[in-house]
Formats: structure tokens, sequence, C-alpha cells
């Protein structure tokens, strides 16, 4: 099944092998291309490859933190829009702060269906 | 001729009762200037008799005499010298002054330093009566001291007891005060160390009833989910749903793992110790390993042919080594050994050790590995080694690590043989 929509392939970062599994599945199987990795070095070498609409980033990283990751990656890549996933309360006031509003934040657990729709009002917002 | 006296020895006036009470007058003690004091009163009884050397001892617990004053450089005031069987020994022994004219003509009262012959020694008495020293004066001519003399060196005598009296008091009582300072900061230190230990305690048993409560609300639907899960897994479905369904079990498996890591980490646990045979529990651990995972990695045993029991309670022990061979093994990269080594260490005590090869701990990481969920491997709990740390600590033992890149990873602990 193919999304007709602009956001088609996802960057996802998520050290937790169950969940990014999970995830990736539940993602491909709505349309989305998915390239899933496990922490912030493998991310950075994948985004440099290769072109994404929108990176999914958990926040507690093995080798640093999701939002440090989003600072590197936005700076390279004007365009890439971000959704922060934890289950950090810290976080959420972090993304809450930032100013260029290129970042959501979405709360673990995660749950699928929510997880789209943050997607999908991202697709809705992003300038074209 | 010599003269025991108690001051009527009727010798010839030479020394004025005024010239006596303008040395007295200006003398001023203060405790911690004892020194400088008793040498001013040994500098006036040595210019009032005309004697060159005068000197004020005090006699110290060991029997010697140490020389609190003198006006001679060649005996200079902080010397100890033997007292007994010397004249100031008689002086101190019986209590009494004494006057010597000619120590040659009559050694009778204990030997003289060489080159002197004439004594006038007069006891320092204390408060309570009991000689503490002597004020001495050595002449190296035969000379008969006066009355006078013997008198005006009785009233310096008095004033230096009265001075060293209040010095030994005042000592006394520093040393009390500072035993006590010591002894309250002891105590202080101890009660605050026990308070920490009990709060610590106490928190650690609070927040174990709440796990255990927890745990126990979160097995009984895990148990449902697992159940619906296997159900469901068993209804023919297609790949996309089997390996979801997978997926979840194996992770309902994790959970239920995790519940039981924190339960061990966070209930309160009694400890009895007994003798331990470390052989067989490092045996069964080896074993243990061996059969629950990972045939990638050895696991191998090499112990002391004889190793004295130690002191501990074998099934905790068990879980500790349990816990840091496990560990261990998924450091370990493909086809490396990890080695467990029993050996008799220092003071009596065995040394447990785990070794593996692989990546180094990074040094900042060392210092929080006994902390509770953290952890440097991916999907780790980072409870093992908290437990580790939690056991030993009951054992009076603390897990020691060293991990460097030629070296490896090496993780010990000791325990007391008993």
């Amino acid at each position: 099944m193919n999304r007709l929509t602009a956001v088609q392939s996802i960057l996802l970062v998520e050290d937790d092998l169950a969940l990014r599994q999970m995830l990736s599945w539940e993602l491909i199987d709505r349309g989305y291309h998915v390239v899933a990795v496990g922490d912030v070095l493998a991310a950075i070498a994948t985004a440099e490859s290769t072109a994404f609409d929108v990176a999914v980033v958990d926040y507690q990283l093995p080798d640093g933190d999701g939002l440090t990751l989003i600072s590197s990656l936005s700076r390279a890549w004007p365009k890439l829009q971000f959704l922060l996933i934890s289950a950090n309360d810290i976080a959420a006031e972090l993304v809450a702060s930032e100013a260029s509003k290129r970042v959501r934040f979405h709360p673990k657990p995660v749950n699928i269906n929510t997880l789209i729709d943050s997607l999908d009002s991202q697709n809705r917002e992003t300038p074209e | 001729m010599s003269e025991k006296t108690d001051g009527s020895g009727g010798v010839e006036s030479t020394i004025s009762a005024a010239t006596v009470i303008d040395m007295l007058a200006p003398l001023s003690y203060r405790r911690e200037r004892i020194d400088s004091y008793l040498h001013e009163i040994a500098t006036a009884v040595s210019l009032l008799t005309g004697v060159q050397w005068a000197a004020v001892t005090m006699q110290l617990p060991d029997g010697r005499e140490k020389l609190m004053a003198s006006t001679l450089a060649d005996y200079a005031a902080g010397g100890v010298y033997e007292y007994h069987g010397a004249v100031a020994g008689w002086v101190i022994e019986h209590g009494q002054p004494l006057r010597i004219n000619d120590a040659i003509a009559d050694p009778s009262f204990g030997s003289m330093p060489p080159g002197y012959r004439a004594y006038l020694g007069v006891p320092l008495h204390n408060g309570e009566g009991r000689t503490m020293g002597t004020i001495c004066v050595f002449h190296p001519e035969p000379k008969r001291f006066s009355d006078e003399e013997l008198n005006m060196t009785t009233q310096f005598a008095e004033r230096a007891a009265t001075a060293i009296d209040n010095f030994l008091l005042y000592q006394r009582q520093l040393d009390f005060n500072n035993q006590l300072e010591a002894e309250v900061e002891q105590r202080t230190r101890q009660l605050q160390e026990t308070q920490q230990r009990l709060i610590a305690s106490e928190r650690l048993a609070a927040v174990g009833e709440l796990a255990s409560g927890i745990v126990h609300e979160i097995r009984n639907p895990l148990g449902t989910l697992s159940m619906a899960l296997e159900y469901v897994d068993r209804q023919g479905l297609n790949d996309d749903a089997s390996k979801r369904v997978g997926l979840a079990l194996s992770e309902v498996g994790r959970l239920e793992r995790l519940l039981t890591e924190i339960l061990s980490y966070a209930r309160p646990q009694k400890f009895s110790p007994e003798p331990c045979d470390l052989g067989q529990i490092a045996r069964q651990v080896v074993e243990d390993a061996g059969r629950q995972a990972d045939t990638r990695v050895s696991v191998r045993l090499d112990m002391a042919e004889t190793l004295a029991p130690a002191r501990g309670n074998v099934d905790k022990l068990h879980q500790v080594l349990l816990n840091l061979v496990v560990n261990a093994v998924q450091a370990s990269d493909t086809g490396e050994e990890v080695l467990v080594t029993l050996r008799e260490g220092a003071d009596h005590h065995a040394r447990v050790s785990v070794h593996n090869h692989g990546m180094p701990i990074r040094p900042e990481h060392i210092p929080r590995l006994g902390e509770p969920f953290f952890s440097t491997r991916v999907g780790g709990t980072g409870l093992g080694l908290a437990i580790v740390h939690r056991i030993l600590e009951q054992h009076e033992s603390t897990l020691q690590i060293e991990s460097t890149a030629d070296t490896g990873t090496t993780m010990w602990f000791d325990l007391p043989f008993g």
C-alpha cells in the first residue's frame, strides 16, 4: 500500500530492538519507506546517504540524546521534520521550548495510530 | 662535707630577703610559656647563688628526668637523664633538700655530672606533696651552700613546682579535651553512618514493598496477555501476524525477567551467613551459564586445588557469580572465553574474579555500574550489577572493576574464610 502524502520516507532512530522492529513493520505496512537504526552514529551515517522527510527519534540513545541528534540533522537537512519519542517529561518540555517548531513530541508508550496522526498532522503543516 | 638539710644548716648568709623578693616579683607565669618561666627561675637561682649552672628538672613517668630549664648550654633544656644513682635522684626519692660541699670527698648521695663537685638540690612538690622534680645547682669547685641560698632556692622551687603542677594539670586537661573531642567526633560519625544506613535500609524496604506490590499487580495482567497472545499464535496466522505475535510474546518474556530482577534487587533481604564451598558454587554457575545461553562464548573455571570455605550465603553468592558471568558473556565477542578464577587472596580472604575480553568499559561508566537501571548494553536492565552490589554489601565486600583495551575486563570481590 502506498501513501499519497508528502511524508514518504522515515528515518527511525530507536535503541530498543523490539520496539524498533514493531514500529518498522507497522510503518512499512502503512506505505512509508523506513530505515531503522539504533544509535546516533548510525543515524548520522544513514542521513548522509539517504534523504528523508521525517526523522522519528528516541530521546535516550546509547551514544547521545535525541535532541542533540535532531539539532545536528536539522542543520544539515533544513527541510527534515522531526518527531521525538520518549517517556521522559523533560524531553517533552525541551520540545515545547524549541523555537523552530520543526520538532514534535510523542509520548511513550508509543501507540501506532496516534503516531501516524502526528505524522499526518506534521505532513499537513509542512510547507510545500 | 655533705648535709641533708631542713634549712637550719647555719651557713653564713649572703643573700638579702629584699633581693630574693626583687627577683621573684617580676616572674610571671603563663601556662603556654612554661619553658621561659622556668628558665627565668633557673637564671635567678644561678645569679643569687653566684653559681654558673642551675637547672630545673622534672621527673618523667619512665623513671628518668627531663631538664626543663638550664643555665648551661652544655646541658641544655630538653635533655633527658637517668636520675637513679645521681644526686638529683636522691632528692627526688627522699623528697628533701640536699647540700653537698664536695662530692669527691663524700660520694654517698650519688654521682655528679663530670667535672662538678658541689651541689645544692631542692625538691619540687606538687599540691599533694609528691615530688615532681628538682632545682639543682652544680659547682665545679667545693662549695658550702648557705642557709640563705637554700631558703632562696626553696622559694623559687615553690614557684617552679606550682608552675609545673599547673602546666601538667593544663596538659592533662588539654589531652582530656582533645580525647573528648575526638571521641565526640567519632561517636557523631558512627551515629551519622548508622543513621544513613538505617535511612537507606528503610527507604529500600519501602521501595521493596512498593516494588513487590507493583510487580505482583503487573504480573497478573501480563500473564493474561501472554495467554491471549499464545492463543492467537495457535490460530494459523499469516506471516505478518505471526511475526508480530512472536515479537510480542518475547517482549512479555522480557518484562517477566525485568520484574524478577526488580524483585531481586528491591525486596527486603534476609542475610544468614554460613560456610560456603565457593568451588561448588562456581562449578554450578559455570554449568548454568553454559546451559543458559550463548554457545558463541565459552566459560572456564580455574580454581585453587584446595580452598577453605568462605563466609557467606550460598544462594546469594550463586546469584552474584551468575550475574557476573552472564554479564561477561554478553560483553564478549564470538569465540572468546570467560574465565572464572578462585584463589586464596590476602588477609585470610578468598578472591573470586570473572574476566572477559571484548570492548573495555569506559572509565567514566565504571563508578556508575552499581546504580540501578544504569546499563551500557542495549537491552540491558541495569539491575544485574546493582543486585551484585547489594548482595556484596551484605557480605561486607565490594565489587572491584578493572577494564582496559589490552587486558579486557576483570570484576572481582573478596570474601573472608569462615
